[in-house]
């Protein structure tokens, strides 16, 4: 992810052409396009033609577009619904419904809305259509839920200035807005008054490649055909999507394997174990999803990591390799605070390997008895007892850590116990895994208590601890738009944390999605959704 | 599923009679029949003037239960099953030291010298996780089943010496209970406490609470009516000690014959827990959630599914096969049919 | 009855509100990010704020006209959610019932009549193994076998058996034979046992000294009164039946109510949760009920109360 560099006068004046709007989550490589888009060239021409059935591992509950809190959701509505920006697969930032911007001062950015995009009812997208999709956005009518607006910046509200363009108003300045338009998880576009005109919970308009053919029927499929008039021209090739619910894993190896959907998402095991099968090909790609053992530094307290030493000596006491070999298959990476592929801001794999996360027993003992804590300690750690992959890293760190006389008691509990005190701080130790964000700010976020959201994981997590540096790094990071500035914030907060482990990454960990043979030119996202399937995927013969 | 408890225990008001005239043909055909429990519990509900009952449940000789015990091979292998899972699940770990959470082999195995049992997804060896999984079964059950014992001991005894309110009130609590389906309510209320093997323990001791409940208001009401209780009362001795020395011991035999009835039902109700995810947790080896997690690995390894729900099997078979026996031996004229569909899940 | 069901109705409400852990909290724990005003909001989107009092009401007058309220998650009507997932369960219900009565009951009379003879010995044990086979662990083998043996899985989206009958019992057949397996042998033994007794019974004996032969006699007297247990075994079982149900319903993929349930316990979406279980008792209610009023008809001699 190398790229040109930019200075600021560059970016305020440019406006946000392709490549140089990459402020948040994103490569500097700008392919300095125009707002034309172009279909990407391949080796063969793509055939048009044919349906794809995909197998969904879970029920989406709703596909409102408007405050989903399951990941699923999004991937069951991404056919249909776009907003204004979007990633490519290496997660830079591309014009979408939007064809530029302008930013006009610290608190207002003008978005110029693409013309001649028609919603699959007809409709011209206007201004007027965004204003009110980002209405909803901000406070989301049933099914959606509020719980989401942690995951949007300060969007104060947005105006229509003139039918193709489009203000949005910061309540102050905020670097996170890019990612968000480009994730499109929480910014779907749609047509103005589209909650009064149908039941958004299993129907939708949108501009996507594809429209619903039906509505969606819970437990059982989400069916989706060509948008004939979508606006990137010559896509998609694909005649239909329809997306099958099929919970049980070995439901979904056996339709595999019979050729009734052509592909679905499975756990490491199992698509390993379809490796070599006639007709279908094994893809894995890299997610957000890393591993993380958390800690609580509560006032009041006064347990053995509220000295970074022993925090330390633990991260070194662990064993990544370990990790990866016996529960991943050996597929697998070390993780920092942002995880690997996120765009130019995590810490490089050989860094990670080389210093702040190898492996070093000596040393850890050392700074164990430093700390005065020769002897260990207990404690206990919480995690989710399914999917097994978590109770498995639990045991392994338990037998790891057994070496330097820390004795971790691990405790299973059912995902909504454990969302329950991990939301409220009652835990000492908790492993869990972390999540896609629009921006890197948003593992940050936690670590500066000055902002919302960061005040309640200071309240109920890290009351007992105190680092103004690392504080303004993160409230810094968040308002500065210069890429390059940026990047040099966050790497020095990267290695802060890395220091500090207030927070120790683990691993990243793949995804895996076995396909037919037959479709061509799909990759494993890394944004947790299908998006592999739903740009420029086709079907041979 | 063995796992639903709360049969149809008879009692005055609800539900009907269902076996109850089976039961009165048949005594009246018999009059010198010593009825078993289910029997009394059928006259008790009717109001039957016990004078016409032989002796109560004090009588029956020690020597008499042993000496039956040995013409009764289904309970003596019934036994030898129970004995063999209760030593396995003490002493077992002594003779297979292998540490059921260390993930050293490995994995996906199937038997061999070194693993009998093959080994589970992460290489851990399963022979060891299913003797610690026994150890989690028998005090799961061991622990519901004394929950339901002291609990359903309590409201039987207070409900059939008080009568009134008192057993209006309890015996519409216990009503409410059977008014779900056994397994479901556990469900419920495991998920609803959190996902852990106390809990578990809980859940179940609460739905099996009712069906002693009833059984031993049952054998209360029909010991109440004997005429040395009355003369008890009318020597002044109080509540607590009547029930303490003359109700207690005669409820002695249905009481042991419900206990290993519900045993298996316990058992197989904290796998079945586990195996929903709302029991013991992994990575603790319980052998519900061995199974659970066996089911993700079918194409690669067989063996994991096999040997934990052998093992649940083997241990209900036990416990089954005992509590026909003691039924047998101390419900004489119970065919192991009515008698377990009356008072079994 | 109805009291009863009124206070399951206010028990089931109480537990899933004291109870740790609320949707609330599945919201905005783990890796989402929140502040005490946005779950605020949440809660009053949701109709979690008010008193409980208020809560109840607003749920009880809802049911009694027949609005159950919608599921915190999707938002869809509960109503809706259980006309899915109703016929899956009453289909596996009456599947395993039929199965468990057209083989137990010639079963239960087979080993009376051939009393303590090999085939008696062989099916008490038989019996006792059929109730102590955990039924998950049957369903998987039954899925392993198939899939191993006759590499055949079975199919994967659930249809109407009105719709695609052999479809229809391709899915079920598996899942029903493991939820029959226990009330096979508790219908066989109950069989076993009351045609004993009738057996024995002095005018059966006489009929047979005086040379009526033992078809005439089994087929009037023994087999009607081998009914009555039958009958008795269908109220019992339909509490252990729903209870199986739940189970294989996960295991083989089959959306109904227990499996609905069960999620809805892990999300803690109470109006399903509430509703599910009161839905559940009602139903089992409701079934015992009829089985008095079968049972009153099929034996004469006794009165419903």
């Amino acid at each position: 992810m190398s790229g040109k560099k930019m200075n600021r006068r560059d970016l305020l004046k440019k406006g946000g052409a392709v490549g140089a709007g990459a402020v948040a989550a994103g490569a500097l490589a700008g392919s300095g396009g125009a707002a034309a888009y172009k279909v990407a060239r391949h080796s063969a021409t793509p055939r048009r033609g044919g349906t794809v059935n995909w197998a969904l591992e879970q029920d989406p509950a709703h596909i409102a577009p408007a405050g989903g809190i399951l990941t699923m959701t999004r991937t069951a509505q991404e056919p249909m619904y776009e907003s204004l920006l979007e990633w490519d697969k290496n997660l830079n930032i591309k014009p979408a419904l939007a064809t530029g911007w302008k930013v006009r001062n610290k608190t207002t950015v003008d978005f110029d809305i693409r013309k001649g995009v028609k919603f699959h009812n007809g409709d011209e997208l206007t201004a007027a259509d965004c204003v009110y999709s980002f209405q909803q956005h901000l406070n989301p009518p049933l099914p959606g839920s509020v719980s989401v607006l942690g995951q949007i910046p300060a969007i104060a509200d947005t105006e229509a200035r003139g039918r193709y363009v489009l203000r949005v108003n910061l309540k102050a300045t905020d670097a996170r807005l890019f990612g968000y338009l480009a994730w499109q998880r929480y910014a779907a576009i749609f047509p103005a008054g589209m909650y009064q005109e149908l039941n958004a919970a299993t129907q939708g308009i949108g501009t996507g490649p594809y429209k619903m053919n039906g509505p969606y029927v819970p437990n059982s499929r989400i069916s989706y055909v060509r948008n004939p008039q979508y606006w990137k021209k010559g896509l998609p090739y694909l005649d239909g999507i329809t997306y099958q619910i099929i919970t049980d894993e070995q439901a979904r190896i056996a339709a595999l394997r019979a050729g009734a959907v052509q592909g679905a998402t499975l756990s490491v095991d199992s698509a390993r174990s379809l490796r070599g099968v006639g007709g279908l090909t094994v893809q894995k790609g890299l997610t957000a999803a890393f591993r993380e053992l958390q800690m609580t530094i509560k006032a009041g307290e006064d347990k053995p990591w509220h000295n970074v030493k022993v925090r330390q000596a633990v991260n070194l006491a662990i064993n990544r390799n370990e990790l990866i070999q016996k529960v991943y298959g050996g597929e697998g990476q070390f993780s920092g605070h942002v995880p690997p592929g996120y765009g130019p801001w995590p810490i490089p794999q050989s860094e990670l390997k080389s210093k702040w996360e190898k492996e070093d027993l000596a040393k850890a003992r050392q700074l164990l008895r430093q700390a005065g804590f020769a002897n260990g300690f207990e404690v206990t750690m919480t995690t989710f007892s399914t999917p097994l992959d978590f109770p498995a890293l639990a045991a392994l760190i338990q037998s790891q850590l057994k070496r330097i006389n820390v004795n971790v008691k691990v405790v299973a509990q059912d995902p909504a116990t454990f969302a329950a005190n991990n939301g409220r701080g009652t835990f000492e130790w908790d492993l869990t895994a972390r999540g896609m964000r629009g921006d890197v700010d948003g593992y940050m976020a936690e670590f500066n208590p000055t902002g919302a959201l960061g005040a309640t994981v200071f309240n109920t997590w890290f009351s007992a601890y105190r680092n103004p540096k690392m504080w303004k790094l993160v409230g810094n990071g968040r308002i500065t738009l210069d890429l390059n500035k940026r990047l040099k914030m966050y790497q020095e907060l990267n290695r802060i944390l890395m220091t500090e482990l207030l927070e120790i990454p683990l691993i990243a960990v793949n995804k895996y999605q076995v396909i037919s043979s037959k479709l061509k030119n799909h990759y494993v996202s890394f944004n947790d959704f299908n998006t592999g399937l739903v740009r420029a995927a086709y079907l041979t013969a | 599923m063995g796992a639903t408890v709360g049969r149809r225990v008879d009692s005055t008001q609800t539900y009907g009679r269902a076996p109850a005239d089976l039961g009165s043909r048949r005594e009246r055909r018999q009059p010198f029949a010593e009825p078993g429990s289910a029997g009394r519990e059928r006259q008790a509900a009717r109001g039957v003037s016990t004078a016409e009952v032989t002796a109560p449940w004090e009588a029956v000789p020690r020597r008499r239960l042993i000496s039956a015990r040995w013409r009764n091979p289904i309970g003596i292998v019934g036994a030898g099953i129970v004995g063999l899972c209760i030593l396995t699940a003490v002493f077992g770990r002594f003779i297979w030291t292998t540490d059921p959470n260390a993930p050293d082999a490995e994995r996906l195995l199937g038997p061999s010298w070194d693993h009998p049992f093959g080994t589970d997804d992460l290489g851990r060896d399963t022979l060891a996780r299913v003797i610690h999984g026994a150890q989690v079964s028998l005090q799961v059950g061991a622990v519901a089943i004394s929950i339901a014992l002291v609990a359903g001991t309590l409201i039987g005894l207070l409900a059939g010496y008080y009568r009134g309110i008192v057993d209006l009130l309890l015996m519409r609590l216990v009503d409410v209970m059977f008014a779900f389906p056994g397994l479901v309510l556990a469900i419920v209320i495991a998920g609803l406490l959190g996902a852990t093997r106390r809990n578990a323990m809980i859940a179940i001791g609460i739905i099996i609470t009712p069906a002693f409940a009833r059984v031993v208001r049952a054998a209360v009401l029909e010991v109440m009516g004997f005429p040395f209780i009355e003369s008890a009362r009318a020597l002044g001795a109080g509540g607590f000690r009547i029930m303490v020395r003359h109700l207690i011991p005669n409820i002695v035999a249905p009481l042991i014959v419900l206990t290993t009835v519900y045993f298996s039902t316990a058992i197989l109700s904290e796998a079945t827990l586990s195996f929903l995810g709302l029991g013991t947790q992994p990575p603790e080896a319980a052998w519900g959630n061995m199974l659970s997690t066996a089911r993700s690995y079918i194409d690669q390894s067989v063996w994991m599914s096999v040997f934990p729900g052998a093992a649940i099997m083997l241990i209900v078979l036990g416990f089954n096969f005992l509590g026909d026996g003691l039924r047998d031996v101390l419900d004489p004229r119970i065919g192991g049919g009515v008698g377990d569909a009356v008072v079994n899940k | 009855m109805v009291a009863t069901l009124f206070a399951v109705s206010i028990v089931i409400f109480l537990m899933v509100r004291l109870l740790p852990g609320n949707i609330i909290d599945i919201m905005f724990g783990g890796d989402a990010q929140s502040t005490p005003e946005q779950r605020a909001q949440a809660a009053k989107q949701l109709g979690l704020d008010g008193s409980y009092p208020e809560q109840y009401w607003s749920w009880m007058s809802g049911v009694l006209q027949g609005d159950f309220g919608n599921s915190l998650l999707s938002q869809r009507p509960i109503s809706e959610i259980f006309a899915d997932a109703l016929p899956i369960t009453v289909e596996l219900i009456v599947l395993g019932l039929l199965i468990a009565t057209v083989v137990g009951v010639p079963l239960g009379v087979i080993s009376a009549v051939r009393r303590n003879s090999a085939s008696d010995y062989a099916s008490r044990v038989g019996g006792l193994i059929g109730i102590s086979v955990p039924n998950f662990w049957l369903a998987t083998l039954l899925l392993i076998f198939f899939s191993r043996v006759f590499n055949w899985v079975p199919p994967l989206q659930y249809v109407s058996f009105f719709d695609d009958p052999w479809k229809n019992i391709q899915e079920f057949f598996m899942p029903a034979i493991a939820i029959s397996v226990f009330t096979l042998a508790i219908t066989m033994r109950m069989v076993r046992a009351t045609m004993l007794e009738v057996l024995n019974l002095d005018y059966v004996r006489t009929a047979r000294a005086k040379g009526v032969p033992r078809r005439h006699v089994l087929r009037k007297h023994a087999l009607r009164n081998a009914l009555i247990p039958v009958v008795t075994v269908v109220g019992f079982e339909v509490g252990v039946l729903i209870g199986g149900a739940a189970v294989v319903e996960i295991i083989f993929g089959l959306p109904g109510v227990g499996y609905i349930l069960l999620n809805a316990i892990f999300q803690r979406d109470y109006p399903v949760i509430q509703n599910a279980t009161l839905l559940i008792a009602a139903v089992f209610v409701v079934v015992n009920m009829l089985v008095d009023v079968v049972y009153g008809w099929l034996d004469p001699r006794i009165s419903v109360s």
